[in-house]
């Protein structure tokens, strides 16, 4: 089953709910029959046969989760995207490259092609599009995923490097160690709604969505409730602070908004 | 409450400095569990 700990707005407890949900489950083993279909795929991909929960830190920007679980970092990997690189002396200007890409990521002038790597989304239309073969596809790292344990947990986080604008091709390969494990699989999602959430969020069994009693959360619940109903994944809502600030919370009727919902208040 | 803000300055995870919510996690996924499953 893979949940995601997401919320909208930042700050209301997410990471502080995700870990203590993965340490509750793996504490009580509650995901141990599950552990018992782990495969020799997952052993490969996680480097451990006896877990039966895996953390994700999807939070690719800031990932904080691993200061609670203090896991043992086992492997890192680098994460990129194939970017293009133009060979001017086969390069005629005819300026097709810039047509098909999307992001503008590459610009043709009279004598020069330009080429913005952080605007590029790696799909290798231009390459492809070329009509004198002068585009070649080069690796451009963004970031590094690392994975490791915690004690009963599988652990992984990405890191996107500094500067780096796009965190989606991180979480897409964070997500691929999800695959093959049969077990609980906790993703800890970014804050806000925008792409990054939404990879997080797509595919999950459920949405465990945190939010506090402030019309600032209300607010971002409801758009965090919008994008699980978009992904048609169901959804949950913790609320976090229980007691502080804005009783109006309540009135957000969770079952409108969903096909199924359950709330918890802490 | 003021423990719970302690022990996440700390680094704590929240059901180590007060086990008590150990249960409610559990009680928690659970309901997550018959959702999934209706």
């Amino acid at each position: 089953m893979k949940i995601a700990v997401a919320s909208g707005k930042g700050g209301t407890g997410k990471t502080t709910v995700a870990v203590s949900l993965a340490l509750s489950i793996a504490s009580k083993r509650l995901s141990v029959k599950a552990s018992k279909r782990l495969t020799e795929a997952n052993a490969e991909t996680l480097g451990r046969y006896d877990a039966t929960t895996l953390f994700l830190d999807c939070d690719v920007e800031e990932p904080n989760a691993h200061l609670f679980l203090r896991p043992t970092i086992e492997r890192r990997e680098e994460v990129g995207i194939l970017i293009p690189q133009v060979d001017e002396a086969k390069c005629t200007h005819c300026g097709r490259c810039a047509e098909v890409c999307q992001y503008h990521a590459i610009a043709v002038l009279p004598q020069k092609v330009l080429v913005f790597p952080q605007l590029c989304h790696g799909c290798g239309g231009c390459a492809l599009e070329c009509p004198e073969g002068a585009i070649a596809e080069v690796f451009n790292p963004i970031g590094v995923i690392e994975e490791g344990a915690a004690g009963p947990i599988a652990f992984a986080h990405g890191i996107l490097n500094v500067g780096e604008p796009m965190a989606t091709p991180i979480i897409r390969q964070l997500k691929r160690r999800a695959k093959d494990f049969a077990g609980t699989i906790i993703l800890d999602a970014p804050p806000g709604t925008s792409c990054p959430v939404v990879e997080t969020m797509r595919g999950a069994d459920f949405a465990l969505l945190v939010t506090e009693p402030t019309p600032f959360g209300l607010h971002d619940l409801r758009l965090a409730v919008e994008v699980a109903r978009e992904l048609r994944v169901p959804v949950g809502v913790v609320i976090n602070r229980d007691g502080v600030g804005d009783a109006g919370l309540m009135n957000i009727a969770p079952p409108k908004a969903s096909p199924s919902s359950c709330a918890s208040r802490f | 409450m003021r423990s719970i803000a302690e022990a996440y300055s700390k680094g704590v995870p929240l059901v180590e400095a007060l086990p008590e919510y150990q249960e409610r996690f559990q009680e928690l996924y659970r309901r997550i569990e018959g959702e999934v499953a209706r």
